[in-house]
Protein backbone atom coordinates (compact mmCIF):
# COMPACT_ATOMS: atom_id res chain seq x y z
CA UNK A 1 0.00 0.00 0.00
CA UNK A 2 1.20 3.49 -0.87
CA UNK A 3 0.96 5.20 2.52
CA UNK A 4 1.51 8.79 1.31
CA UNK A 5 -1.38 8.48 -1.15
CA UNK A 6 -3.52 7.17 1.68
CA UNK A 7 -2.49 10.04 3.99
CA UNK A 8 -3.61 12.53 1.32
CA UNK A 9 -7.16 11.32 1.90
CA UNK A 10 -7.01 11.90 5.69
CA UNK A 11 -8.46 15.40 6.38
CA UNK A 12 -6.04 16.12 9.22
CA UNK A 13 -3.11 15.92 6.79
CA UNK A 14 -4.70 18.22 4.18
CA UNK A 15 -2.29 21.09 4.90
CA UNK A 16 0.75 19.00 4.06
CA UNK A 17 2.25 19.11 0.60
CA UNK A 18 2.55 15.94 -1.48
CA UNK A 19 6.33 16.01 -1.03
CA UNK A 20 5.95 16.23 2.74
CA UNK A 21 3.45 13.39 2.77
CA UNK A 22 5.87 11.34 0.70
CA UNK A 23 8.66 11.83 3.26
CA UNK A 24 6.26 11.10 6.10
CA UNK A 25 5.04 8.01 4.28
CA UNK A 26 8.63 6.82 3.83
CA UNK A 27 9.21 7.27 7.57
CA UNK A 28 6.22 5.09 8.46
CA UNK A 29 6.02 1.32 8.31
CA UNK A 30 2.89 -0.55 7.16
CA UNK A 31 2.17 -3.74 9.05
CA UNK A 32 -0.61 -6.35 9.43
CA UNK A 33 -1.75 -7.08 12.97
CA UNK A 34 -3.75 -10.08 14.22
CA UNK A 35 -7.06 -9.93 16.10
CA UNK A 36 -6.69 -8.65 19.70
CA UNK A 37 -3.22 -7.22 19.07
CA UNK A 38 -2.51 -4.69 21.81
CA UNK A 39 -1.30 -1.43 20.26
CA UNK A 40 -1.39 0.67 23.42
CA UNK A 41 -1.75 -0.57 26.99
CA UNK A 42 -2.77 1.26 30.15
CA UNK A 43 -0.19 -0.88 31.91
CA UNK A 44 2.66 0.12 29.61
CA UNK A 45 4.10 3.18 27.97
CA UNK A 46 3.23 4.54 24.52
CA UNK A 47 5.91 5.65 22.09
CA UNK A 48 4.34 5.01 18.69
CA UNK A 49 1.84 6.82 16.50
CA UNK A 50 -0.45 4.69 14.31
CA UNK A 51 -2.71 5.44 11.35
CA UNK A 52 -5.34 2.74 10.87
CA UNK A 53 -5.50 1.73 7.21
CA UNK A 54 -7.88 -1.25 7.37
CA UNK A 55 -9.95 -2.84 10.13
CA UNK A 56 -11.08 -1.60 13.54
CA UNK A 57 -9.49 -0.78 16.87
CA UNK A 58 -11.32 -0.91 20.17
CA UNK A 59 -10.50 1.66 22.85
CA UNK A 60 -11.02 0.53 26.45
CA UNK A 61 -10.34 1.80 29.94
CA UNK A 62 -10.12 -0.31 33.08
CA UNK A 63 -7.64 1.09 35.58
CA UNK A 64 -8.77 2.93 38.75
CA UNK A 65 -12.46 2.89 37.98
CA UNK A 66 -15.54 1.85 39.90
CA UNK A 67 -17.01 0.05 36.91
CA UNK A 68 -14.34 -2.30 35.64
CA UNK A 69 -13.63 -2.49 31.93
CA UNK A 70 -15.28 0.29 29.92
CA UNK A 71 -15.49 0.23 26.16
CA UNK A 72 -14.83 3.81 25.18
CA UNK A 73 -15.14 3.68 21.41
CA UNK A 74 -14.26 1.83 18.22
CA UNK A 75 -12.11 3.47 15.57
CA UNK A 76 -11.96 2.55 11.89
CA UNK A 77 -9.79 3.25 8.85
CA UNK A 78 -8.35 6.76 8.72
CA UNK A 79 -8.27 7.07 12.53
CA UNK A 80 -5.10 7.78 14.45
CA UNK A 81 -3.93 6.57 17.83
CA UNK A 82 -0.86 7.44 19.89
CA UNK A 83 -0.64 11.12 18.87
CA UNK A 84 0.22 12.14 22.43
CA UNK A 85 3.17 9.74 22.47
CA UNK A 86 4.95 11.88 19.86
CA UNK A 87 5.08 14.80 22.27
CA UNK A 88 5.03 13.40 25.79
CA UNK A 89 5.84 9.98 27.16
CA UNK A 90 3.21 9.38 29.80
CA UNK A 91 1.48 6.19 30.79
CA UNK A 92 -1.59 5.92 28.52
CA UNK A 93 -5.06 6.50 29.97
CA UNK A 94 -6.67 3.94 27.61
CA UNK A 95 -5.81 0.65 25.95
CA UNK A 96 -6.16 0.10 22.20
CA UNK A 97 -6.41 -3.35 20.66
CA UNK A 98 -7.31 -4.83 17.29
CA UNK A 99 -10.93 -5.89 16.78
CA UNK A 100 -10.29 -8.43 14.07
CA UNK A 101 -7.39 -8.13 11.66
CA UNK A 102 -5.93 -4.66 11.28
CA UNK A 103 -3.54 -3.02 8.82
CA UNK A 104 -1.84 0.07 10.20
CA UNK A 105 1.08 2.38 9.44
CA UNK A 106 3.21 3.30 12.41
CA UNK A 107 5.75 6.00 13.25
CA UNK A 108 7.82 5.55 16.43
CA UNK A 109 8.40 8.72 18.47
CA UNK A 110 12.15 8.26 17.94
CA UNK A 111 11.59 8.58 14.16
CA UNK A 112 9.42 11.66 14.75
CA UNK A 113 12.20 13.20 16.84
CA UNK A 114 14.72 12.48 14.09
CA UNK A 115 12.46 14.20 11.55
CA UNK A 116 12.15 17.13 13.93
CA UNK A 117 15.92 17.54 14.19
CA UNK A 118 16.35 17.83 10.43
CA UNK A 119 14.96 21.37 10.56
CA UNK A 120 12.80 20.95 7.48
CA UNK A 121 9.20 22.08 7.03
CA UNK A 122 7.79 18.60 7.41
CA UNK A 123 8.17 18.08 11.18
CA UNK A 124 6.84 21.57 11.83
CA UNK A 125 3.78 20.95 9.70
CA UNK A 126 3.33 17.61 11.39
CA UNK A 127 3.75 19.26 14.79
CA UNK A 128 1.05 21.76 13.82
CA UNK A 129 -1.26 18.90 12.84
CA UNK A 130 -0.68 17.21 16.19
CA UNK A 131 -1.31 20.51 17.99
CA UNK A 132 -4.56 21.08 16.08
CA UNK A 133 -5.82 17.63 16.96
CA UNK A 134 -4.92 18.18 20.61
CA UNK A 135 -6.71 21.52 20.62
CA UNK A 136 -9.80 19.89 19.12
CA UNK A 137 -9.67 17.11 21.75
CA UNK A 138 -9.32 19.73 24.47
CA UNK A 139 -12.30 21.74 23.19
CA UNK A 140 -14.43 18.59 23.09
CA UNK A 141 -13.58 17.67 26.68
CA UNK A 142 -14.22 21.19 27.99
CA UNK A 143 -17.49 21.46 26.09
CA UNK A 144 -18.77 18.11 27.33
CA UNK A 145 -17.83 18.93 30.89
CA UNK A 146 -19.28 22.44 30.86
CA UNK A 147 -22.49 21.14 29.29
CA UNK A 148 -22.74 18.61 32.08
CA UNK A 149 -21.99 21.19 34.79
CA UNK A 150 -24.27 23.93 33.53
CA UNK A 151 -27.13 21.54 32.78
CA UNK A 152 -26.78 19.97 36.20
CA UNK A 153 -26.59 23.35 37.96
CA UNK A 154 -29.65 24.58 36.15
CA UNK A 155 -31.59 21.44 37.05
CA UNK A 156 -30.96 21.75 40.79
CA UNK B 1 4.26 50.12 26.52
CA UNK B 2 6.83 48.02 24.66
CA UNK B 3 8.77 45.20 26.21
CA UNK B 4 12.51 44.65 26.04
CA UNK B 5 13.91 41.16 25.41
CA UNK B 6 15.44 41.18 28.91
CA UNK B 7 12.11 42.06 30.52
CA UNK B 8 10.36 39.36 28.46
CA UNK B 9 12.92 36.74 29.54
CA UNK B 10 12.32 37.67 33.15
CA UNK B 11 8.53 37.73 32.96
CA UNK B 12 7.91 34.83 30.56
CA UNK B 13 10.82 32.41 31.06
CA UNK B 14 8.79 29.41 29.88
CA UNK B 15 8.49 30.84 26.37
CA UNK B 16 11.75 32.79 26.35
CA UNK B 17 13.88 29.70 26.96
CA UNK B 18 12.97 28.50 23.46
CA UNK B 19 14.17 31.75 21.84
CA UNK B 20 17.62 32.71 20.64
CA UNK B 21 18.31 36.50 20.66
CA UNK B 22 17.27 37.00 17.02
CA UNK B 23 14.19 34.86 17.45
CA UNK B 24 13.10 36.75 20.55
CA UNK B 25 13.46 40.11 18.77
CA UNK B 26 11.23 38.86 15.97
CA UNK B 27 8.76 37.28 18.40
CA UNK B 28 8.38 40.60 20.22
CA UNK B 29 7.96 42.40 16.90
CA UNK B 30 5.24 39.92 15.91
CA UNK B 31 3.24 40.56 19.08
CA UNK B 32 0.84 43.45 19.53
CA UNK B 33 0.68 45.29 22.86
CA UNK B 34 -2.93 45.76 23.94
CA UNK B 35 -4.23 47.99 26.71
CA UNK B 36 -7.42 46.64 28.23
CA UNK B 37 -9.73 48.55 30.57
CA UNK B 38 -11.40 47.18 33.67
CA UNK B 39 -14.52 45.22 32.73
CA UNK B 40 -13.46 44.63 29.12
CA UNK B 41 -13.74 41.07 27.80
CA UNK B 42 -10.53 39.88 26.12
CA UNK B 43 -12.14 36.62 25.04
CA UNK B 44 -15.82 35.71 25.08
CA UNK B 45 -17.04 32.18 25.79
CA UNK B 46 -18.01 30.51 22.50
CA UNK B 47 -16.81 33.35 20.26
CA UNK B 48 -14.02 33.05 17.71
CA UNK B 49 -10.50 33.75 18.91
CA UNK B 50 -7.12 33.08 17.27
CA UNK B 51 -4.64 34.50 19.77
CA UNK B 52 -2.38 33.74 22.68
CA UNK B 53 -2.36 36.43 25.38
CA UNK B 54 0.51 37.15 27.75
CA UNK B 55 -0.22 39.29 30.79
CA UNK B 56 2.37 42.05 31.23
CA UNK B 57 0.39 43.83 33.90
CA UNK B 58 -2.99 43.62 35.62
CA UNK B 59 -5.40 40.89 36.54
CA UNK B 60 -8.16 39.09 34.65
CA UNK B 61 -10.84 36.63 35.64
CA UNK B 62 -11.76 33.54 33.62
CA UNK B 63 -15.32 32.19 33.64
CA UNK B 64 -17.87 30.16 31.72
CA UNK B 65 -21.52 31.09 31.54
CA UNK B 66 -24.92 29.83 30.57
CA UNK B 67 -28.25 31.68 30.60
CA UNK B 68 -28.66 30.97 34.32
CA UNK B 69 -25.23 30.28 35.68
CA UNK B 70 -21.68 31.63 35.77
CA UNK B 71 -18.86 29.40 36.93
CA UNK B 72 -15.73 31.30 37.85
CA UNK B 73 -12.62 29.35 36.95
CA UNK B 74 -9.78 31.48 38.26
CA UNK B 75 -7.58 34.47 37.56
CA UNK B 76 -4.73 35.37 35.22
CA UNK B 77 -2.09 37.74 36.54
CA UNK B 78 1.23 39.29 35.50
CA UNK B 79 3.45 36.62 33.91
CA UNK B 80 0.57 34.26 33.02
CA UNK B 81 -0.62 33.42 29.55
CA UNK B 82 -3.95 32.18 28.18
CA UNK B 83 -5.40 31.28 24.79
CA UNK B 84 -3.10 28.30 24.16
CA UNK B 85 -5.87 26.38 22.42
CA UNK B 86 -6.90 29.30 20.20
CA UNK B 87 -3.44 30.01 18.84
CA UNK B 88 -3.01 26.32 18.01
CA UNK B 89 -6.44 25.96 16.43
CA UNK B 90 -8.40 29.20 15.97
CA UNK B 91 -12.03 28.69 16.91
CA UNK B 92 -14.54 29.24 19.72
CA UNK B 93 -13.07 30.28 23.07
CA UNK B 94 -13.69 27.82 25.89
CA UNK B 95 -14.13 30.61 28.45
CA UNK B 96 -14.60 34.36 28.84
CA UNK B 97 -11.62 36.27 30.17
CA UNK B 98 -12.49 39.67 31.64
CA UNK B 99 -10.15 42.34 33.01
CA UNK B 100 -10.79 43.11 36.68
CA UNK B 101 -8.65 46.24 36.43
CA UNK B 102 -6.67 48.00 33.70
CA UNK B 103 -4.35 45.50 32.03
CA UNK B 104 -1.54 45.40 29.51
CA UNK B 105 -1.29 42.29 27.34
CA UNK B 106 0.94 40.98 24.60
CA UNK B 107 -1.11 39.38 21.82
CA UNK B 108 0.26 36.80 19.38
CA UNK B 109 -2.17 35.78 16.64
CA UNK B 110 -2.19 32.44 14.86
CA UNK B 111 -1.26 34.12 11.55
CA UNK B 112 1.63 36.04 13.14
CA UNK B 113 2.84 32.77 14.68
CA UNK B 114 2.71 31.05 11.28
CA UNK B 115 4.70 33.91 9.69
CA UNK B 116 7.25 33.63 12.50
CA UNK B 117 7.38 29.92 11.78
CA UNK B 118 8.85 30.64 8.35
CA UNK B 119 11.67 32.73 9.88
CA UNK B 120 12.43 30.68 12.99
CA UNK B 121 11.09 27.14 12.54
CA UNK B 122 13.16 25.69 15.37
CA UNK B 123 11.93 28.29 17.86
CA UNK B 124 8.27 28.09 16.86
CA UNK B 125 8.50 24.29 16.75
CA UNK B 126 9.71 24.26 20.35
CA UNK B 127 7.02 26.71 21.45
CA UNK B 128 4.47 24.54 19.65
CA UNK B 129 5.76 21.51 21.52
CA UNK B 130 5.52 23.37 24.82
CA UNK B 131 1.91 24.42 24.12
CA UNK B 132 1.07 20.89 22.92
CA UNK B 133 2.52 19.42 26.12
CA UNK B 134 0.26 21.74 28.12
CA UNK B 135 -2.73 20.51 26.11
CA UNK B 136 -1.73 16.88 26.66
CA UNK B 137 -1.40 17.38 30.42
CA UNK B 138 -4.84 18.97 30.58
CA UNK B 139 -6.49 16.38 28.34
CA UNK B 140 -4.91 13.56 30.35
CA UNK B 141 -6.08 14.90 33.67
CA UNK B 142 -9.56 15.40 32.26
CA UNK B 143 -9.72 11.90 30.78
CA UNK B 144 -8.43 10.32 33.96
CA UNK B 145 -10.81 12.20 36.21
CA UNK B 146 -13.76 11.68 33.88
CA UNK B 147 -13.11 7.94 33.92
CA UNK B 148 -12.64 7.79 37.68
CA UNK B 149 -15.85 9.74 38.27
CA UNK B 150 -17.89 7.86 35.68
CA UNK B 151 -20.53 7.06 38.30
CA UNK B 152 -21.25 10.76 38.70
CA UNK B 153 -21.74 11.17 34.98
CA UNK B 154 -24.06 8.17 34.94
CA UNK B 155 -25.82 9.74 37.94
CA UNK B 156 -26.73 12.78 35.87
CA UNK B 157 -28.11 10.59 33.11
CA UNK B 158 -30.06 8.51 35.66
CA UNK B 159 -31.04 11.66 37.59
CA UNK B 160 -29.91 9.85 40.74
CA UNK B 161 -29.30 12.53 43.42
CA UNK B 162 -27.07 10.20 45.50
CA UNK B 163 -24.60 10.07 42.65
CA UNK B 164 -24.80 13.84 42.15
CA UNK B 165 -23.18 14.43 45.52
CA UNK B 166 -19.89 16.27 45.06
CA UNK B 167 -20.29 16.59 41.32
CA UNK B 168 -20.42 20.37 41.22
CA UNK B 169 -17.23 20.81 43.23
CA UNK B 170 -15.51 18.07 41.29
CA UNK B 171 -16.60 19.45 37.91
CA UNK B 172 -15.57 22.98 38.84
CA UNK B 173 -12.19 21.70 40.02
CA UNK B 174 -11.69 19.86 36.74
CA UNK B 175 -12.70 22.86 34.62
CA UNK B 176 -10.25 25.00 36.59
CA UNK B 177 -7.50 22.49 35.88
CA UNK B 178 -8.44 22.32 32.22
CA UNK B 179 -8.09 26.09 31.95
CA UNK B 180 -4.73 26.07 33.69
CA UNK B 181 -5.84 27.60 36.99
CA UNK B 182 -4.91 24.65 39.18
CA UNK B 183 -1.81 22.55 39.25
CA UNK B 184 -2.25 19.21 37.52
CA UNK B 185 -1.15 16.14 39.41
CA UNK B 186 -1.45 12.65 38.02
Amino acid sequence: MNIDEYLQSVPLFSEMTNDELKILGQSMVVKDYPDKHLFISEEGSADTFYVILEGEIEITHEKDTERGLQRVSTLGAGSMIGLHSLIAHHRPIVSCHAKGKVKAAFLPSSAFNLLFQYNTRLPHHFQMIVAKQLAADYRNIVNELREMMLTDNAAE
Amino acid sequence: MSMTPAAFREQFPGIARHCDPGGLEDLLAAMETRNVHAGDAVTTDGEYCDSLFLVIDGKLVSQITSEKETIRLGTHKKGDCFGEVNILDPGPSTSSVIATGDCVLLVLTHDAFRKLDRLHPQMTGNILRMLSSTMIERCRVADKLLFSKYAYIEGIKDNDPRKHHGLIDWGRDLLQKLHGHKEIQL
